[in-house]
């Protein structure tokens, strides 16, 4: 009875459940919802739209979420715990790399290629990918040269300034040491580069909502829809429970070819 | 002094070798590692003190022997001899010091290229992950030191820098001057290693989203498995250089730029922040709750 009040009133939970929860809403609501309007014989524009914006907003609420749990707290969104073995090598400063939108965006407009299948559905879906990317406005070409020019800037000077916060921690480190030896007030020299590791967080985070914001502003309904149906399916399709399982398994009999590092030995001196 | 080589950083890693103990470089092992350098730091400095003394002694007593004249002169030599003998001996002691010293350095150095090159380098796809997430490894000393895995290797050489400045290393000022510029531009050579695989990184994880299984836009090549561990062994690669990198910024450090009692003196610093940083970070992860999102900011999801 207690516990059931208290997690009434309670207003904050673990990030790792809200992750969950909204990958679950992502996987079995938002996009079969999308799917099912952009499979339709004759797609409801009206329907498509509110489906968009759902998807979007869904996207644009996790962005938030991330931002609102930084607070004091980034480091651990930066090394998230919740995400599996199978995402967490492609992971960016807490989520995926900024340039996946921009690369996805990038491959329906270079994708001229329309006979790559055969069977009854995907020459439907594949249809319409042909008529939503054929001729496209170059004002949208324009958009994503500036959307890459802008991420060409911001991605290095936002790894810049995590590498530049790391040197002033071992600098502050090495005095602290030479001071206090053994007492070394690791807490103190930390706070501020804490700081710092907040603020390259969510300048990272803000990059990746900022660029898929411009990204769906531009496009219309349908291109919005199928940008955003990929993007969806990439975000779930880490978190498939049967490829996870599988590549559990595989991954006992780890990588073919095994590195080997010789160990070394140093010459003596004569 | 030796001097850094010019040689690129990333193509002097080669070393081959006898097969070594596979010693993985724990906590108690650094420790101890860094008491028995402490310790030789501590007798090489304790017999230079007992030798000065013993020089005075003798030297005293070589005055007075002078006054009397006609003091055998058997007796002088036998004494000379003595004095010669004893000389050598405690010279013998202070050579065997150093070279104990330099098996030492030599012998950290080999646990982290153990550590580095052999035990830090994947194995099992699930092994990427685990490396460049390691679960025993607090978030927070990871995201103010870290760099794909373990130490930036050039935060790892500023960190020496920062020492020899505060005039932590015990070589002379002319010595540190020339040390802060070998190592200034080391720095730089190790930076630009760094952004080269930062570059490799970004570009497999951008590029991702193209080549993942579960993207439908190649959806005709291979398995999803097969898919994913070929992306996943170009990771592994970027973690090798890494690695090496890491082990070459440190060897090069230790080996070419600093004197040995230097080196000493900065692998007993370099394991004691590690563990301090380590010890703070673990601390900081047991007393916070989990990371934690506000319910009513956000609304319903």
């Amino acid at each position: 009875m207690m516990k059931a009040l208290f997690n009434r009133w309670r207003t904050s939970r673990p990030f790792k459940d809200f992750y969950t929860e909204w990958i679950t809403s992502l996987k079995s609501t938002l996009l079969p919802l999308l799917r099912r309007s952009l499979s339709s014989s004759s797609p409801d524009l009206l329907i498509l739209s509110t489906h968009v914006d759902l998807l979007h907003s869904h996207f644009h609420s996790y962005f938030t979420a991330l931002d609102r749990a930084s607070n004091n707290e980034a480091t651990h969104l930066l090394f998230p715990d919740w995400r599996n073995p199978l995402e967490k090598p492609f992971l960016w400063l807490g989520d995926f790399h900024p340039y996946i939108f921009t690369n996805l965006l990038r491959s329906f407009l270079e994708d001229d290629d329309s006979d790559a299948n055969d069977d009854g559905q995907a020459v439907e879906f594949r249809g319409k990918v042909c008529n939503a990317w054929r001729n496209v406005d170059c004002s949208l070409w324009h958009n994503v040269e500036q959307m890459e020019c802008g991420l060409r800037l911001m991605v290095p000077s936002i790894v810049a300034r995590h590498k530049d916060a790391q040197a002033a921690v071992v600098d502050k480190l090495a005095v602290g040491w030479r001071r206090e030896r053994g007492e070394l007030k690791v807490g103190e020299v930390l706070g501020d580069v804490v700081d710092e590791l907040n603020r390259v967080f969510l300048d990272a985070n803000r990059l990746r909502r900022s660029v898929l914001g411009d990204i769906i502003g531009a496009l219309n309904v349908l291109q919005a829809a199928l940008f955003l149906e990929r993007l969806a399916q990439f975000y779930v399709g880490f978190c498939d429970a049967e490829l996870l399982a599988e590549f559990r398994k595989a991954s006992v009999k780890g990588f073919s070819s095994s590195h080997f590092a010789g160990s070394i030995n140093y010459p003596k001196r004569e | 002094m030796k001097r850094a080589s010019s040689t690129p950083l990333m193509k002097c890693g080669e070393e081959s070798g006898e097969k070594n103990q596979e010693d993985e470089e724990d906590t108690d092992g650094f420790l101890m590692a860094r008491r028995r350098i402490q310790n030789s730091i501590d007798k090489v400095e304790g017999n230079d003190v007992s030798h000065r003394v013993h020089c005075i002694s003798l030297y005293s007593h070589r005055r007075h022997s002078h006054d009397r004249a006609d003091q055998n002169s058997m007796e002088k030599y036998g004494l000379w001899r003595q004095e010669q003998k004893s000389r050598a001996a405690k010279l013998e002691q202070q050579l065997k010091a150093r070279w104990t010293l330099e098996d030492m350095i030599d012998e950290q150095l080999k646990q982290f290229h153990n550590h580095y090159n052999r035990a830090m380098v994947p194995t099992q796809f699930e092994d990427v992950a685990q490396i460049l997430m390691p679960k025993g490894a607090p978030p927070l000393e990871m995201a103010s030191v870290g760099w794909l895995g373990d130490w930036r290797p050039s935060a790892i050489l500023e960190l020496l820098r920062a020492l020899a400045r505060s005039s932590y290393l015990s070589s002379s000022v002319a010595d540190s001057v020339e040390t802060d510029r070998i190592l200034s531009q080391l720095i730089n050579e190790v930076r630009i290693e760094e952004t080269v695989l930062d570059e490799e990184m970004a570009e497999i994880q951008a590029t991702c989203i193209l080549h993942l299984p579960f993207s439908p836009i190649n959806r005709t090549r291979g398995s999803p498995l097969a898919q994913v561990q070929s992306e996943l062994k170009k990771i592994k690669q970027v973690i090798i250089k890494a690695q090496q990198l890491r082990f070459k910024a440190l060897e090069l450090a230790v080996k070419k730029v600093l004197s040995q009692v230097d080196a000493a003196e900065f692998l007993v610093a370099f394991a004691g922040i590690q563990d301090a940083i380590h010890q703070f970070a673990a601390r900081q992860k047991f007393q916070k709750s989990p990371v934690s999102v506000s319910v009513k900011a956000l609304g319903s999801v």
